[in-house]
């Protein structure tokens, strides 16, 4: 009886291991060329599906055009990049080239994590073909830039799926309170369609951000003013995160996790939603034929802003010269043509050269001039005056927006005082 | 060599590889922990010496205070929710009038102890979600509730679904050692207790309990310090929200060194943490002593 | 007369109130893991129905995403990288358990008494506590992003339990039985290795199904010191499914059902060594 479990056991271990012994990639034991210069990318998009699949093809054709470099992926998931940064930082382990967020920049920079991205590549020949200049200007430091724009995303582009809008015989909203009317009109009691999709759980406070400060910015409200003072109890933000609160309880699957939110989205049951471009490539890859159902206008809010993410190729502080010329290499490539179309492709917002955006990708995607537009009128997610502590405040806020939602008939003015008040106690410089 | 000699090293060389393996997992991080706390390290860079000022903030943080109070609240409804589980499961089980009942039940109720708690935290977003989980529709079929109930996203009950998602995942081991407890009662007590004609419950509270006390108090004592290092349920259910209703220490600690930059906070946060378990494990410790003379 | 059949009829009432109160007690320990196996066959839409649907049946039923998730090659890695986690631990916390159980439990002296509670004590340190420093420290010595690192920490983890539960088995096994051997010339580690591993066999087994559940559980540890994605463990795996845009339920469902099965398996072999062992007097302290 012993004797049969323990064999059953081994069976079971031994099948695991020949299953496992075909899915081994070689990335681990790497290839005997002495010669071949291996570079690291640290970034979520090695393992989101679709970007995946691009990437590594990305990785193959540098090789091919530089046979002495190599790029090698390695994956950080999106929902904890910071954190993993860190440990790789802390263990000097962290990829030569990652994934650089705006509002990271200024920690991170603090922290001495990142090199001059000059020193192995010259931005100023470039910076004239940029497609977004003040995208790359963010990252300027004492006359130095830390990195290389890759994306522009603004988030005030209002999806709508149009099949929707036909069939239950609306119009475009033209202003806020339109817009509110009709994302609650086309909520259905009964959880068969919904106006919109509004973060409005805890579990992940940045697609909180993400989500409400599209709507808060178009109110004119904002965390902090230029010298820093924070006003997230001024009228106008307070009025924006009150009307997010409607969004989030009334025309929205009500305390669903924002991810789920959005797969509702690709099932084609919700009307609008404020996001980035990407999402309509994303849409593709999940439910074609909602896709081509898709259509971008300008969320039709009082003041243009738009919270915007800024992402950048950043440069870790100790990457070797050797490297150094690798990346040069890599990020001159990355600049042709062919790649940056490539990349536009999957974005659907401004990448790094103005030049990705042909005149086919136009015609073929009408929408992708609703970003380019809006992207004018981007604000970057760092808070000014508090840089460095970027992250953390806008945790904060969040928690606070997430209160708001959660308590039925709460008092939003008050609750945001009492945001207001932690924030200076804790963030007062 | 002596023999007295000879047991001496034979004693070390057994006791030595726990001993090193503790000492490198949590000796030396606990002596380095001690040692943050009382600098202003953000995260593990070479930092400044700032003395207790860490502790200075800790102690006058609102925060902290709603943590432990969460802690408490998570810790004491925990706690009584899985020993009347498992009481009523093992008993339940002592009890089961049929042939093979007995090991079915047994083999079967352990079921839950074996599903991974990301696992658990993942099949219960779905089973409470809001807008699509089972109860809620559930509850509304049987006419039990008018609107949906916002389980785990609600600052009001929260953390009670996720202390009944906790009882769920781990009452198994409280079921398998109180039955085993149950066995190790002599029958004869029973017996002569049925003679003097006490009934179910008498023979329950004054015959059982008393039988298992020993093993009921460590049980006790290990479950209250296991609630306090749960981690893995919270923070993928809530990360500790909405508005901290969930955050118990242990998350605003992760929290503090990995989220917010602050590993000094973190690691002072840690120490106080300790030393409030130690004083509750040596509480109790002395009222066992007291009660068992 | 009447009196006995109405205490008879009682009887059998509350027989049969057990019976389905064990019952009910099954299907809310069951419901939700058939659940999970219950959604994980429906297509992304059938998650979103107003009346929560039954797949197997249904027109939502849907085996895509097994497929989809199946014909990854990291599932694998994933899955074996956890085994062999968890097979490495509960080795080197059994091995370290059973000697140190062993001389806890024969050599009675103060300074051992010491080792007890100080052992124990570590039980009362939270995790949490040690990640940051313990990162730390694995980083100076080469063990972070390693498969050994987390071997050595979760070993650790469950040994202050294991040690315990260990020296209670073997207090209860007489010593009579290795002083008989030394008289037959046996030291220390034959009557370990000959007498006493053998009868505590079972004791043993329950250690190592407990550890191996605890091992393949543990997060945050696995979560913090792993960074490249050949090397997660399973849980982590399954979590850091999510990018910007969302979960993608259609390949997490599925392959949070595998994720289940090395466990759900391994319980069933060995669940009567955990009845067992631990009716054997597990927490006599």
């Amino acid at each position: 009886m012993k004797k049969r479990s323990l064999l059953s056991v081994a069976l079971i271990l031994a099948m695991m291991f020949s299953l496992c012994s075909c899915g081994t990639t070689p990335a681990d034991e790497g290839e005997a060329e002495d010669d071949v210069i291996t570079i690291t990318f640290g970034s979520p998009w090695w393992g989101e599906s679709g970007r995946d699949v691009l990437w590594q093809g990305f990785a193959e054709s540098f090789h091919e055009a530089y046979p002495q470099y190599k790029l090698e992926g390695i994956y950080i998931p999106y929902a904890d990049f910071n954190d993993k940064m860190k440990t790789l930082v802390a263990a000097k382990e962290e990829p030569t080239i990652f994934y650089l967020q705006e509002y990271n920049f200024y920690q991170w920079l603090e922290d001495g994590y990142l090199a001059p991205i000059d020193e192995c590549f010259d931005v100023s020949a470039v910076y004239d073909d940029l497609a977004v200049k003040e995208s790359q200007d963010l990252v300027l430091h004492d006359g130095q830039y830390y990195g290389l724009v890759v994306e522009t995303c603004p988030y005030s582009g209002l999806i709508y799926n149009k099949e929707l809008f036909e069939a239950n015989g609306v119009e475009l909203p033209q202003n806020a309170e339109e817009y509110l009317e009709l994302a609650k009109s086309l909520t259905n009691a009964d959880g068969s369609q919904y106006g919109t999709i509004a973060a409005n759980t805890s579990d992940n406070l940045n697609y909180i951000m993400q989500a409400s400060m599209p709507y808060i910015m178009g109110f004119g409200g904002r965390i902090a003013d230029e010298d820093g003072n924070f006003t997230v109890n001024q009228p106008e933000f307070v009025e924006g995160v009150e009307y997010y609160v409607e969004l989030a309880t009334l025309c929205s699957p009500a305390f669903t996790e924002y991810s789920t939110q959005r797969s509702v989205f690709f099932e084609g049951k919700v009307a609008m939603v404020s996001d980035g471009g990407y999402f309509i490539d994303w849409a593709a890859g999940e439910n074609e034929s909602l896709a081509s159902n898709l259509d971008v206008a300008v969320l039709p809010m009082e003041d243009p802003a738009t919270p915007t993410d800024l992402t950048y190729f950043g440069l870790s502080a100790n990457a070797t010269e050797e490297e150094k010329e690798a990346v040069g290499a890599f990020l001159s490539w990355w600049c042709t043509p062919e790649v940056q179309q490539a990349w536009i492709e999957s974005c659907g917002y401004p990448v790094t050269m103005a030049s990705a955006a042909s005149e086919e990708y136009r015609a073929a995607n009408e929408w992708y001039a609703v970003y380019e537009n809006i992207a004018a009128y981007g604000i970057g997610l760092a808070v000014p005056g508090h840089e460095a502590d970027s992250i953390s405040i806008r945790n904060t806020v969040a928690e606070y927006i997430v209160e708001c939602i959660e308590k039925t008939d709460a008092d939003v003015q008050s609750i945001m005082d009492a945001c207001k008040a932690e924030l200076d106690a804790e963030f007062s410089s | 060599m002596t023999n007295q000699k000879r047991i001496k090293l034979v004693n070390w060389s057994m006791l030595l590889p726990s001993i090193a393996l503790l000492f490198f997992v949590f000796g030396l991080p606990l002596i380095k922990n001690i040692q943050l706390s009382l600098t202003d390290a953000k995260f593990i860079e070479k930092a400044d010496f700032i003395a207790l000022e860490n502790y200075v903030k800790l102690l006058t943080r609102e925060d902290f205070y709603n943590a432990l109070r969460v802690m408490l609240i998570y810790t004491v409804c925990y706690t009584i929710g899985i020993f009347v589980v498992g009481f009523a499961t093992s008993l339940l089980l002592e009890h089961n009038p049929l042939r093979r009942g007995k090991s079915f039940f047994r083999t079967m109720y352990v079921l839950s102890y074996a599903v991974p708690d990301i696992v658990t935290a993942l099949i219960f977003t779905w089973i409470f979600n809001y807008n699509y989980g089972v109860v809620n529709y559930f509850l509304a079929q049987i006419g039990i509730i008018q609107a949906p109930i916002n389980w785990l996203n609600s600052s009001e009950q929260a953390l009670y679904t996720i202390v009944l998602i906790e009882i769920w995942r781990q009452f198994p081991l409280h079921t398998l050692v109180i039955y085993a407890g149950f066995q190790e009662v002599p029958g004869e007590l029973y017996e002569s207790a049925e003679i003097d004609g006490a009934g179910g419950l008498r023979k329950f509270f004054s015959i059982t309990i008393p039988h298992l006390s020993q093993i009921l108090s460590t049980l006790l004592i290990l479950t209250i310090i296991w609630s306090f290092k749960r981690f893995a349920m919270i923070w993928s259910l809530t990360k500790g929200g909405p508005s901290g209703a969930t955050e118990t220490v242990v998350i605003q600690i992760y929290k503090n060194a990995f989220v917010d930059n602050k590993m000094g906070l973190a690691c002072a946060t840690g120490v106080v943490m300790l030393i409030i378990t130690l004083l509750i494990v040596r509480l109790y410790m002395k009222v066992i002593k007291r009660s068992s003379e | 007369m009447s009196k006995m059949t109405f205490g008879k009829a009682k009887r059998k009432v509350s027989k049969v109130m057990i019976v389905v109160l064990s019952v009910v007690v099954l299907c809310i320990v069951v419901f939700p893991v058939f659940w999970l196996l219950n959604i994980s066959f429906l297509s992304q839409g059938g998650l979103f129905t107003e009346i929560p649907t039954i797949s197997f049946f249904g027109e939502f039923f849907s085996a895509k995403g097994y497929a989809e998730v199946l014909l990854e090659p990291d599932i694998y890695i994933w899955i074996r990288n956890s085994v062999l986690v968890s097979v490495g631990a509960v080795a080197v916390s059994v091995f370290c358990a059973v000697l140190g159980g062993y001389a806890l439990s024969r050599f009675r002296t103060n300074r051992n008494k010491v080792f007890l509670t100080m052992i124990i004590c570590t039980q009362m340190i939270a995790p949490a506590l040690i990640v940051g420093p313990a990162y730390i420290i694995f980083s100076q010595v080469g063990l972070t992003n390693s498969l050994i690192g987390l071997v050595i920490l979760d070993s650790a983890l469950v040994l202050a339990f294991a040690i315990w539960m260990m020296k209670g088995f073997l207090d209860g096994i007489p010593r009579e039985l290795d002083e008989a051997a030394m008289i037959d010339g046996c030291n220390h580690f034959q009557v370990l290795t000959k007498i006493i591993i053998p009868i505590a066999l079972p004791s043993i087994m329950t250690i190592v199904v407990i550890n191996f559940f605890d091992i393949y559980n543990e997060y945050m540890f696995a979560m913090t010191f792993i960074t490249s994605e050949s090397k997660f463990l399973s849980p982590v795996g399954l979590s850091t499914n999510s990018s910007r845009v969302g979960l993608d339920w259609a390949h997490l469902l599925p392959q949070a059902v595998i994720t289940c099965i090395i466990p759900i398996t391994f319980y069933f072999i060995f669940q009567r060594y955990v009845v067992k062992g631990i009716s054997a007097g597990a927490l006599k302290g």
